[in-house]
């Protein structure tokens, strides 16, 4: 029997795990040498959602996308709001679904959505189950998404992105400091796999969740703003997203309104062309506007399209090319 | 032994250079390896016999893992 020492090279922490042991993320084991994938095909969430809601405004608009995740993340941020799944190991979950990947491609055609999302906890954690049900989703011409923090090291996360059509990733602080003190990780992996998405033509939307005290400094935001516009460009959506008090964070209040549409403002002003607020329901910036003649593009109300003005992604008015990936244009 | 300016700005050169080493190394440090390298120790009897009953998989994950030299 082997009782190797095993470093899992997957994400930058780099675990130096001992048989018997898991890495920080909990769900990768060293059993006899070998790094095991414990939940690998066992998911503990399984759900039909809008694409909206991951969130992506400008991927297949109006779709059902079939959401997995398992338990287990790398990062521990204070204000999880899926900390439930994230910080625990597959062995203290109650619930665990026996879904190889073939199976998880079945129930995405047998419901009707057009892409998987890879979602939820971070599927980084889970990345071979993702790899593998990725493979089989395109041979059978599903999509697929990940919403995730992009802590991880370059190389496996170039390989994955062949597979991966869209990505929603959680830009959480533009300070590597309250990375540190607030989710556990650090800034530069992350910022390098927003550049090597972009580079590698995967559509790419990132959330900021604005969180008070925080990191609702408008000099901050307005830095990473410029830092968004000259690295992944103008066309990258940005959802500026509200913040809920939970887990560890219920000591401060959810984020005004105000100072959401302030730091939509900001965006705004260095030259992003589509910015949003999130979770802030019944607001005119949860819509698509034609960044050209301002006319309203995609009307959104929750989650839901109420009106849906692009065509073969064009403004229908002004014939102004919108970014995205859109129904007609396939 | 007379010190001149001379030896001084050579000095204050050699101290300023000297400092700004020392914050670039500590830099790197803050970066590198304080949060790396960790591990979780968990109820292994448990993590087996989960395998074994198959409610957790047993599967390798064979992409991106190097073997320690210790």
């Amino acid at each position: 029997m082997s009782t190797k020492t095993v470093i899992c090279e997957l994400c930058p922490k780099a675990c130096r795990i001992p048989h018997g042991a898991a890495g920080d993320c909990r769900v990768r084991v060293n059993i006899e040498g070998k790094i095991v994938s414990t939940i690998y095909g066992r998911p503990s969430a399984l759900h039909v959602d809008p694409i909206e809601k991951k969130p992506l405004n400008h991927f297949f608009p109006g779709s059902g996308i079939f959401s997995i995740a398992t338990a287990g993340c790398n990062l521990h941020c204070k204000n999880c709001q899926n900390w439930q799944l994230s910080q625990r190991s597959g062995a203290e979950m109650e619930v665990r679904y026996k879904a190889p990947p073939e199976k998880i491609v079945e129930a995405t055609e047998r419901t009707g959505c057009k892409s998987i999302a890879y979602t939820y906890s971070e599927p980084i954690i889970f990345y071979e189950y993702v790899y593998d049900t990725a493979k089989l989703a395109i041979k059978k011409g599903i999509k697929n998404v990940l919403v995730t923090a992009g802590f991880v090291n370059p190389s496996p996360w170039r390989k994955l992105l062949k597979l991966i059509d869209a990505c929603n990733i959680d830009l959480k602080y533009f300070d590597d400091s309250l990375y540190r003190k607030n989710s556990e990780g650090w800034l530069k992996p992350i910022l390098d796999s927003l550049v090597i998405c972009k580079e590698m033509d995967v559509w790419l939307e990132i959330t900021h969740l604005l969180i008070p005290t925080l990191n609702d400094d408008m000099v901050k935001i307005r830095k990473m703003c410029k830092w968004m516009y000259k690295n992944l460009g103008a066309d990258t959506p940005l959802h500026i997203s509200r913040f809920h008090p939970q887990y560890k964070l219920r000591n401060l209040p959810a984020t005004p309104g105000e100072t959401l549409i302030r730091a939509r403002n900001e965006a705004m002003d260095v030259g992003l062309k589509y910015v949003y607020i999130g979770n802030l329901h019944g607001h005119p910036a949860e819509s698509t506007f034609c960044p050209k003649d301002g006319k309203l593009l995609i009307k959104r109300l929750g989650y839901v399209i109420a009106e849906n003005n692009i065509i073969k992604g064009r403004c229908k008015f002004c014939k102004e090319k919108i970014a995205g990936r859109w129904h007609d244009e396939i | 032994m007379k010190f001149k300016f001379r030896d001084l700005k050579f000095l204050g050169s050699l101290l300023i250079t000297i400092y700004l080493i020392i914050i670039f190394i500590s830099a790197e440090l803050q970066i590198q390896p304080e949060q790396t390298g960790g591990y979780r120790k968990i109820d292994f009897a448990l993590v087996q016999k989960l395998i074994e009953k198959g409610e957790l998989s047993g599967k390798e994950a064979s992409f991106y893992k190097r073997v320690s030299e210790q």
